[in-house]
């Protein structure tokens, strides 16, 4: 049998499976049939065997024996897994502060228009008293200032007048503050221990 | 009996990495070093199969380690880190193969710059391995001509002898396109190498 007939044709469609080894055993006796009787099939299945037998005979190729130690080198500049789960974390935080920023930006200006208005409607009682009070305050002020002024030269005359007398009973005025504070103090101790004992203590009045 | 004693291996062998990578992403470094040693030669071998070219499969094999730490939270455990790493393998070097639209080096180049593939113990008589390695040589060279798809489904099927289902797995492919693609490289290599 030397022309392609049809069966040719249906069993070349089979070969790849025939050599593969995946075809049923009914498939494949009736294969091997034709192989016998034809003798260009039979040639084809020889041509593809033998390269499938080469390709599975190439040796394995040895690598450079630097090839592990270059990888490693390539390896040591790159972050380890712990670094990059640390610096995603960071980013992470990062990213969502940001994105909490952003969003309440874009809510701010979105709504801005209203808020405006909102706003001036209900501080503008507010915003018209606190004008007036500011005006008051500032007018209390000028006339201060102006009333400072003007009494500059006999307060000062009178300071210099009290200075002498005063230095004098500073002493006095002391030990006057020192001994008011001592019996407050003491007031105070008393009144709490007697607290702390549900006692009354008579002279908590004096205080 | 053997297959048992394969599955428990492999399922020991699953479970060390998983305990490196869990030293490793825990900060020790040197986890990962030993994940290198062991796993290199592999990676080496399939990007250098694709690519035709020393060079280019080292830098290949550096760059799939570099991408494998940067992901390494990625990595699910007990999934296979072999598979991963070959996942990674053919994806970077389909994508280096179609930067470069590669013209690569052949075998008998490689050979002149002192690039001998290692020797293997093969059965046979001498003169049988003679001509195997030959149709290897032509093939290899052949295989660097092919679209990158190609290449790849054919590297990984008869180089490395992944099962079809596992093809379709590394490359994320379903398993019709596998079988496609395997067909098409079969036939584009009968063609180019029809007088063997």
């Amino acid at each position: 049998m030397n022309e392609v007939t049809s069966e040719c044709k249906t069993v070349r469609a089979l070969l790849q499976e025939y050599i593969e080894g995946t075809l049923t055993a009914a498939r494949k006796a009736e294969v091997e049939a034709h192989l016998s009787r034809c003798h260009r099939c039979a040639q084809q299945v020889a041509l593809i065997t033998r390269i499938v037998t080469a390709l599975e005979a190439i040796p394995p190729a040895e690598p450079s024996s630097e090839l592990p130690r270059q990888i490693a080198a390539r390896l040591a500049d790159l972050p380890s897994p712990a670094e990059r789960r640390q610096l995603r974390a960071g980013w992470g935080t990062l990213s969502v502060y940001a994105a909490a920023v952003m969003a309440m930006t874009a809510l701010f200006t979105l709504a801005w228009p209203t808020i405006s208005k909102v706003t001036l409607r209900l501080l503008a009682p507010v915003i018209s008293r606190s004008q007036d009070m500011a005006a008051s305050a500032l007018a209390l002020a000028t006339g201060a200032w102006e009333a400072l002024l003007a009494l500059a030269p006999a307060g000062r005359a009178l300071l210099e007048a009290l200075w002498h007398p005063l230095s004098t009973l500073t002493p006095y005025f002391l030990a006057y503050a020192v001994g008011e504070a001592a019996v407050i103090a003491a007031i105070i101790v008393i009144s709490r221990s007697c607290r702390r004992r549900s006692v009354q203590a008579p002279f908590v009045s004096l205080l | 009996m053997w297959g048992e004693a394969i599955i428990g291996a492999s399922v020991a062998a699953s479970r060390d990495d998983d305990v490196l990578i869990g030293r490793c992403l825990a900060g020790e470094r040197q986890a990962f070093d030993v994940l290198v040693a062991r796993q290199y030669r592999g990676v080496y071998n399939i990007a250098y199969r694709m690519v035709g070219n020393a060079d280019d499969a080292a830098d290949l094999t550096q760059e799939v380690f570099v991408r494998a730490y940067s992901r390494l939270e990625t990595f699910k455990l007990g999934q296979s880190l072999t598979a991963w790493l070959r996942r990674m393998t053919v994806n970077l070097t389909i994508d280096h193969l179609r930067r470069r639209r590669h013209t690569s080096v052949s075998l008998d180049e490689r050979r002149q710059e002192g690039h001998e593939p290692a020797a293997t113990d093969r059965q046979g008589s001498p003169q049988d391995q003679l001509e195997i390695a030959e149709d290897s040589r032509r093939m290899l060279a052949a295989v660097q001509r092919l679209p990158e798809k190609q290449r790849a489904v054919l590297v990984l099927r008869h180089v490395e002898g992944l099962k079809l289902e596992e093809i379709a797995d590394t490359m994320q492919i379903p398993l019709g396109t596998v079988k496609t693609l395997l067909f098409r490289g079969r036939e584009a290599i009968r063609q180019m190498v029809g007088e063997l």
